[in-house]
């Protein structure tokens, strides 16, 4: 019998407020939760290469589990139809957790297939949830009383990925585009198709774009097309990296580097203008997800489509694999 | 002038010493004669008694002083005397003469109260000293006494009664059972002697009681030992009649076609069977009757033979210890004659060790439809393992390479129970017996003795390993765990496995012939399943079975895509495996799989190798890897009604196209590249969610949809 965690995706991660917990979510639904104080503290003299979870929870059975978000009081869950929230008292604490609310995406009547929440950010300073979804629109929601705020539409097929600094948002979509939006217009400021561009066209992957991200001056984004660099003001393409992968499903900017994976044996640590600083070796076939905090202590954390998750601490080679077996 | 007073006091004790002679001068006079000397004696003594010694000696100094002085005055005086007045002189020398005489007197008489006082201390020392002595005496006697005593004491303490040998019962339990009478709680409880007494008496009571007891018993067992005794002889006598009776009635037997006799023989034969095949054939035989009439159960071999053997076993133990002397002390004669023969005597070794028993158990279970598996038990004498050599009768002959693999004889039975390859020998000790003669692994001999499997030990009673056992056989080992590693063969582990062995090689027989038939269609080409179960899948699949090839464990193993689930240990050795090629215009789908010796209550495992626009497999595709999650995880979807089991290789290999069909669409429609597969699946999205997962998922809604998981 094939054990069904060989199988095993996934598609999100997040640290809890206090940051000494990693909680990462599969396909199948279920949460597996990381003490990383016991795992990243030194001097443990029988470091197996594998560790396992604290715990596991399983939110809906065989749903899965899209984003992970954390706001202070509370972890959101991005499933399919629904965004819950659940008490981070009950997940670190008790081990035992609790659903605190569930917010549900509006679906249109007739649309046979509840939407996927792909992509969330929490806004600290107004208390918004981002959510981009798998119906094309990107949902603002009140945390306070899990109202919809404001609903925006453009897209042509699903949000991917969504990222904001400030009032800008930026959404990167299976169509191809990659949208950004002033949070007090209306319909959205720009538009980048980076298919369009001889440079970056992968024809063979497609033209979906996986990941989008966004600096004070720069835009980051990566899909089907190659991860490319854009000047935010000029829209031009700055840099297009070069990179041995099939698909970019994770492009970040970290203290001006540039962090990329997909589905690549590497996960990449890059300057502005092309260089590879690092290549993290990955456990999984391809990231779909990572990521990092500085306090209380600096970790970053990959995972993809394999049950093991790979940790690193100075960003630039791997130190733990966790595995999501319990 | 010192002098003087001297002198006066002189004067005092002359006049009382006169008085005193006067004194005791004048008593005696009354007294006669006679007593005189003693009188004076009792009064001298008294008298020395009375004065004071101290007082005595003070006395008799002055005396001799005056009496010094005396004799100067009187030595002055006649030096002087030189002729004056020399009358006077003379008078005065002689009145101090007579001073200086009576002087003398009591000096003598000082000394003889002195000589008195003497004799009387010494008489009181010696009285003393004799008191001492018998006072010592007395009390050496008492010491000695002393001793004595102690001695008894410890005597007594160390005295060990019989009473204190005997175990009693229980205080409680002897005021609970022993008679008022005998008892006695109102003096015993609270005197411990009496307690002890009581409980003794009560001892004494119940021992008479069971020796009487013993005595009826022992007499009752020699009435029935006598009872036997003439019971056994009337059946003896019985024999010859029977066997007279029998003898008559067999030519009736005959004409009625009745198979009593077939029966007796088998059962005879059966007594010549060696203990785990005997134990075999009960159990099989106990099986059939009650539970399984398709079963049957024979003896066969050379009965004679067996018999020769089971005499010369006999006589081997005694044999062997006679041969070993030999081997000792005739070893110088035969040096010479011994180099020729011993490379025989090592073949006959050889041969002896692998020693079949000549009689073997032949089970043959039948199925349904005609189709029978005979089974072949036999008995490796000298290596004490159960061997089964397996032949496989068909209604229907079978035809490709590759089908008729799998209900090959050496194949079929395969991890029957799981681990259980039967590749090895499971005594452990066979091993080393086979080395000590120089023989190779029990394995090389396996195509001629036959396959050892674990399950045909228990079944035959012998249990090695109980650890291993259990964890092969689950369930049914609990009662047989005190039985743990012994050569014996125990009826409580056949009886514990025949039924679940016999069942799961029914199983087995009926899964690989069903498997069997699959390979033989897919061989051909044909991916079908029953009609049942065709809802599952969409009506139309392009994908066509190009090829279909048996392929070794090394060929899998070694494949580069194999790797994780080779290492997740989804397949082992015991598995068959084989290479599929589906084939849609340019895309090539290459289909390593591996069908698990227990199919199909373990699913067959699929590992996936696409070349399509590159080499696509799970290793660094997630749309391939997803597929490869579908047959091997979700392939509960496919199964469903009664003899699911028989077409599940079909239907996962008929998902499989549906999937390669799903994945060539989908692709098509997401790249910028023009698409070389038309859509003709219905799906919604072609891609979903940010691992642009594929819609392998089919929904039989709406006449067949597919959907993202």
């Amino acid at each position: 019998m094939v054990d069904k965690l060989l199988y095993n995706t996934i598609l999100s991660q997040t640290f809890s407020p206090c940051g000494s917990y990693l909680l990462v979510g599969n396909t199948y639904g279920d949460i597996a939760v990381y003490d990383l104080q016991k795992i990243l503290s030194p001097g443990d003299g029988l470091t197996p290469s594998c560790r396992k979870a604290e715990y596991h929870f399983s939110v809906k059975q065989d749903v899965q589990i899209c984003s992970l978000v954390t706001t202070e009081k509370f972890l959101l869950i991005g499933m399919v139809g629904e965004i819950t929230g659940w008490d981070w008292k009950t997940i670190t604490y008790s081990k035992n957790p609790k659903l605190a609310f569930s917010i549900q995406i509006p679906t249109a009547k007739d649309a046979l297939e509840k939407p996927d929440v792909n992509s969330m950010l929490y806004c600290k300073t107004n208390g918004h949830i981002y959510a981009g979804c798998g119906d094309n629109k990107i949902y603002i929601f009140s945390l306070e009383d899990g109202k919809l705020i404001r609903t925006m539409e453009g897209h042509d097929d699903y949000i991917h990925s969504i990222h904001n600094i400030g009032s800008q948002l930026v959404s990167a979509s299976e169509d191809g585009s990659v949208r950004l939006w002033d949070l007090k217009q209306e319909a959205h400021t720009n538009t980048v198709q980076p298919y369009l561009s001889d440079k970056l066209a992968r024809p063979e992957l497609g033209k979906w774009i996986g990941a989008a991200s966004l600096s004070e001056d720069w835009l980051l984004c990566g899909g089907g097309p190659r991860l490319s660099l854009w000047h935010l003001r000029s829209l031009d393409v700055t840099t297009a990296f070069q990179l041995d992968d099939s698909g970019i499903h994770v492009a970040m900017f970290y203290d001006d580097r540039i962090m990329a994976g997909g589905a690549s044996p590497y996960f990449y640590n890059l300057s502005y203008t092309g260089d590879t600083y690092a290549q993290i070796p990955s456990s999984s076939i391809s990231v779909y997800t990572a990521v990092f905090q500085e306090t209380p202590l600096k970790v970053m954390c990959m995972a993809g489509s394999s049950c093991k998750i790979d940790l690193c601490t100075n960003f630039s080679y791997r130190d733990q694999i966790l595995t999501f077996a319990s | 002038m010192v002098k003087e007073p001297v002198q006066e006091r002189d004067n005092t004790i002359k006049k009382r010493r006169k008085g005193v002679t006067s004194s005791t001068s004048a008593p005696p006079a009354k007294v006669p004669e006679g007593d005189i000397y003693k009188n004076v004696i009792e009064f001298e003594e008294a008298e020395a008694s009375a004065r004071d010694p101290e007082k005595d000696m003070v006395l008799f100094r002055k005396t001799c002083d005056d009496i010094r002085t005396l004799m100067e005055e009187i030595s002055e005086l006649k030096a002087k005397n030189t002729g004056v007045n020399s009358e006077q002189v003379l008078a005065d020398i002689s009145e101090k003469r007579v001073q200086a005489s009576l002087l003398f007197v009591v000096l003598k008489k000082l000394n003889r109260l002195e000589k008195f006082r003497t004799k009387t201390s010494r008489d009181t020392l010696n009285r003393e000293k004799q008191q001492v002595d018998s006072y010592h005496l007395q009390l050496q006697n008492l010491l000695y006494e002393i001793l004595h005593l102690k001695k008894e004491v410890t005597k007594c303490l160390q005295f060990k009664s019989k009473d204190e040998e005997i175990d009693l019962v229980p205080v409680e339990e002897f005021f609970k059972e022993a008679p008022e009478s005998l008892s006695r709680p109102d003096v015993t409880k609270n005197d411990s002697h009496q307690l002890k007494l009581a409980r003794l008496e009560w001892e004494l009571e119940q021992r008479k009681q069971l020796a009487v007891l013993c005595q009826k018993l022992q007499a009752a067992k020699e009435t029935v030992a006598k009872e036997i005794q003439s019971k056994r002889e009337r059946l003896d006598n019985l024999t010859p009649r029977l066997k007279n009776i029998l003898e008559v009635t067999r030519p009736l037997q005959d004409y009625l076609g009745l198979p009593l006799d077939k029966i007796r023989r088998q059962h005879q034969a059966a007594y010549h069977l060696p203990k785990p095949l005997y134990v075999l054939y009960v159990q099989a035989d106990a099986y059939r009757e009650a539970c399984d009439p398709l079963l049957t159960v024979a003896v066969s071999g050379d009965e004679e033979e067996a018999r020769s053997l089971k005499q010369s076993a006999d006589d081997s133990a005694a044999a062997e210890e006679s041969d070993s002397d030999q081997e000792d002390c005739g070893d110088r004669q035969k040096r010479h004659h011994r180099k020729l023969s011993r490379t025989d005597r090592l073949e006959e070794r050889k041969k002896r060790l692998l020693l079949r028993h000549p009689l073997t158990v032949d089970i043959t279970i039948k199925l349904q439809d005609g189709n029978s598996l005979l089974l072949s038990f036999n008995y490796l004498v000298h290596l004490h393992v159960v061997t089964v050599k397996i032949r496989v009768t068909l209604a229907q002959a079978v035809h490709g390479i590759s089908a008729g693999d799998l209900i090959a004889p050496h194949n079929i039975l395969a991890a029957l129970f799981p681990h259980d390859l039967g590749l090895d020998s499971p005594n452990v000790a066979n091993h080393y017996q086979l080395q000590s003669v120089g023989l190779e692994d029990f394995a090389s001999y396996i195509p001629e003795l036959g396959i050892p499997f674990i399950w045909a030990q228990r079944v035959a009673g012998l249990d090695f390993m109980g650890a291993r056992a259990t964890e092969i056989m689950g369930s049914v080992q609990e009662s047989s765990k005190e039985s743990y590693v012994t050569m014996e063969p125990q009826t409580v582990v056949s009886q514990a496995s025949v039924e679940s062995v016999m069942r799961a090689i029914r199983q087995r027989l009926k899964a690989r012939l069903a498997l069997c038939r699959q390979v033989q269609a897919l061989e051909a080409g044909l991916v079908s399943v029953p009609h049942a179960i065709r809802s599952n899948f969409p009506a139309k699949i392009c994908t066509s079975l190009s090829s279909w090839q048996p392929i070794s464990w090394d060929d899998f193993r070694q494949a580069p895509h194999t790797q994780a689930l080779v290492q997740a240990q989804c397949v082992n050795r015991g598995d068959t495996f084989y290479r599929a090629v589906l084939a849609r215009g340019t895309a090539k789908l290459t289909a390593l799989i591996g069908v698990k010796c227990d199919y199909p209550r373990t699913p067959t495992v699929f590992c996936l190798h696409l070349n399509w626009h590159g080499e696509h497999s799970a290793g660094n595709n997630d749309a391939i890897r997803d597929m490869e999650r579908e047959l091997n995880v979700h392939w509960m979807e496919l199964v469903g009604g009664v003899g699911w089991g028989n077409t599940l290789l079909a239907a996962q290999l008929l998902r499989l196209m549906a999937c390669l069909d799903v994945f060539l669409e989908s692709s098509g429609a997401t790249g910028v590249s023009p698409p070389e597969f038309p859509r003709d699946k219905i799906f919604f999205q072609p891609v979903r969610g940010r691992s642009r997962s594929r819609p392998y998922k089919y929904l039989r809604v709406a006449g067949g949809i597919f959907t993202h998981r």
